[in-house]
């Protein structure tokens, strides 16, 4: 190999090589949920890879499942190895995870050998080497063309063979071997009680890719995960995953899944509630998620059915998990709120799940669901409620939960709503934890007034829609949910009796005050009349007093007329008489 | 070739009748010092211990390699005693003989 490519190692001096991995070292897909995504698209090709953990880890079927899928989805035909299974117990096992291997065998897909060390019959002399092994694989290999291998476990090598030296030889001798050939190769091994190994060190012949599987008991619940602990000339997901194990094979859930480069969809979808449809201007976004919180007896199930209901009303198949009650008791329940949901459960469009939440894990959980959302394939899911899983971790721990939960859901376009209980402080953290992860948050309350309780609702947050800020009451009537439009006066938000009170005497005011302003209105009509006929008076004497003028006018003026009249005459008679003038004059 | 070899020792080798003629099998890969250091070894034993009365069929598997999944061979040269029963195995070049006749069962371990 040296030899082959001495430029290439001339070029990159030893200091380079962790800065500048090769590029595009190729990938072999395992096709394994959620494995591929953590390898960054697969095991190294044509090299082996170690898979290791405690007994009962699930290295045995991931191995299995990885030349299963390798044969059924990739077209590698492969081999599997095994050193402990026997055929029918690895047949019956694969069988569980949804593959027929006998129907695979007679494809010529997959070839299993079951390599039998029998220690107690077998006695050693002097030298020897396992050809006979390489003769068996290179045999099957041939047969059906073999791409990939899978070896487990390898280290009963150790176990029946005296000579550790002649295993060790042989070992890297089979495993430049399976190099040479190009085998895509898993390799199982058992860990040691101690931290961080093999229990042969199997990891000194395998370098290119380790994977450790561990299954855990934690406050008596069993957590599988996985951990890519080192991959060579590769990115990789270092961190811890968990998974389980399904009818469909192994499942991962990677937390990385977050990309946020889901599909937004632009549909909105009923919330169930009409005059909530109104305030969100439609509902909820389809495939976006939605948390209703609130303390105890705020209708969170209802107001979460509400949305079911809505969603089997358009024919779409909806999951329902509850962690308090039992379908039957939710049955009951929202029948006596007007919900009869026996409906769509008779027609197989909503499935309720009830159980405890200290069944699984956190993650226990989250795989579970996983698994119900691939078998039912829902449009919708309803969480009720998410605070149950404070009962087993931290809220961080809930959170990323969660984080996970929503992320995976988006990611199929499946509308979430998730119910949350809040009532001490330490909830609320965690109320606020989930709250970002959600697009939409109602929050539920009771509001205690005047010796009563009264239901309001908050849109805390709507992503990406316009939305009322507005407090909104609500009822629950016998046909369920039914919201208020909001009263809200200069003494603040008012509910219940005191909203019916306040609008009463708002309403009588106004009345006062119209009866206020027709009497005013009135009282200046009469003045109005008043006046009119006082001026009419007023006029009236005028005219009286300025006929009375004119007529002493006239009066004057035909006097003086007379006058002047007479002066005329007596004029014209002195100059006719001088005595007359002269009298006149003295 | 090996196995013709082999062929030949065991058809000059029984004396006795067949009840209690010893059946053994040897596989090797082919002529490597291993293999010839092992039927070598395993004639010696035969001759001195069994008096003539074994057969010993030596199987390369070079030419037959389907044989070593049908009878589960990985060591080589795995030596396999299939009469009399229970079957027995010894592996490597049979150079311990006190291992060989204690894996044969002809001494106690």
């Amino acid at each position: 190999m040296t030899a082959a490519t001495p430029a290439k190692k001339k070029s990159s001096p030893s200091g380079n090589k962790k800065i500048a991995p090769p590029l595009g070292i190729e990938k072999s897909p395992t096709g394994i949920t959620g494995l591929d995504e953590i390898l960054e698209g697969g095991l190294p090709k044509g090299r082996p890879t170690l898979v290791f953990g405690g007994a009962g880890c699930g290295k045995t079927l991931l191995s299995m499942e990885f030349l299963c899928r390798g044969a059924t989805q990739f077209d590698e035909p492969g081999i599997f190895v095994s050193f402990e299974e026997r055929r029918d117990d690895l047949v019956a096992n694969v069988a569980s995870i949804g593959f027929n291997v006998d129907e695979l065998e007679a494809q010529g897909k997959l070839a299993i050998d079951n390599v039998r060390l029998d220690g107690v019959n077998t006695t050693e002399s002097g030298a020897f080497n396992l050809e006979g092994l390489f003769i068996r694989i290179a045999t099957l290999a041939n047969a059906i063309g073999a791409k990939r291998i899978a070896l487990d476990t390898l280290e009963v090598l150790f176990t029946s063979i005296q000579d550790p030296g002649i295993v060790r030889t042989e070992l890297r001798r089979l495993f430049e071997w399976l190099k040479d050939r190009g085998l895509t190769a898993m390799v199982t091994a058992e860990s040691s009680s101690h931290q961080g190994g093999t229990r042969y060190g199997i990891e000194e012949f395998v370098s290119d890719c380790v994977i450790f599987l561990d299954h855990r008991t934690s406050d008596e619940r069993a957590v599988r995960r996985l951990r890519v602990l080192k991959y060579r000339g590769s990115l990789h997901h270092a961190d811890e995953f968990p998974f389980i194990i399904t009818s469909k094979g192994i499942n991962i859930l990677p937390v990385f899944a977050m990309r946020l480069d889901q599909q937004a969809f632009s549909e909105k979808i009923s919330t169930g509630v009409a005059h909530l449809d109104h305030t969100l201007t439609g509902g909820y976004y389809r495939g976006s998620s939605v948390l209703i919180s609130g303390s105890a007896g705020t209708a969170k199930t209802t107001f979460a059915f509400h949305f079911v209901r809505a969603a089997c009303e358009r024919g779409e198949r909806t999951l329902y998990i509850s962690y308090e009650e039992s379908p039957s008791q939710i049955v009951r329940n929202l029948r006596s709120v007007g919900l009869d949901v026996q409906v769509w459960l008779d027609e197989g469009l909503l499935r309720i799940e009830s159980l405890r939440p200290t069944l699984y894990s956190i993650e226990g959980h989250l795989l579970w669901l996983m698994q119900i959302v691939d078998e039912f394939e829902p449009r919708n899911v309803v969480i009720d409620p998410v605070t149950s899983f404070l009962r087993m971790g931290s809220s961080q721990q809930t959170a990323s939960m969660l984080f996970r939960e929503i992320d995976i859901l988006k990611s199929r376009g499946i509308t979430s709503v998730f119910t949350a209980l809040s009532s001490s402080g330490e909830d609320e953290h965690s109320e606020v934890l989930i709250s970002s992860l959600v697009d939409t948050w109602l929050l539920t309350r009771l509001v205690e007034t005047n010796g009563e309780r009264n239901r309001v609702l908050f849109i805390i947050k709507s992503r990406g829609m316009a939305h009322s800020n507005q407090v909104a009451e609500f009822g629950i009537t016998d046909h369920g949910i039914e919201l208020f439009d909001p009263y809200i006066g200069p003494s603040g938000v008012l509910t219940g009796t005191a909203r019916i009170l306040q609008v009463e005497k708002e309403r009588a005011v106004a009345e006062e005050r119209v009866e206020l302003m027709k009497r005013l209105q009135e009282r200046m009509e009469r003045k109005r009349l008043d006046v009119e006929s006082q001026v009419g008076a007023l006029w009236r004497a005028f005219e009286e007093e300025r006929a009375m003028l004119d007529d002493s006018v006239l009066e004057g003026v035909g006097a003086l007329e007379e006058v002047l009249h007479l002066r005329n005459l007596m004029r014209t008679s002195r100059w006719s008489t001088n005595d007359e003038l002269s009298d006149d004059n003295g | 070739m090996v196995k013709s070899n082999a062929m030949a020792h065991a058809a000059g080798a029984h004396t006795n009748g067949d009840s209690g003629r010893w059946e053994l099998d040897l596989y090797v890969v082919g002529a490597t010092v291993l293999s010839l250091r092992a039927i070598a070894n395993i004639e010696q034993i035969c001759h001195s211990n069994l008096a003539g009365n074994y057969r010993i069929e030596v199987i390369d598997l070079d030419v037959h390699p389907e044989m070593a999944i049908e009878n589960n061979i990985s060591a080589i040269p795995t030596l396999v005693r299939r009469s009399p029963g229970p079957p027995r195995r010894v592996i490597g070049d049979l150079s311990d003989a006190t291992k060989v006749l204690q894996g044969l069962e002809l001494i106690e371990a």
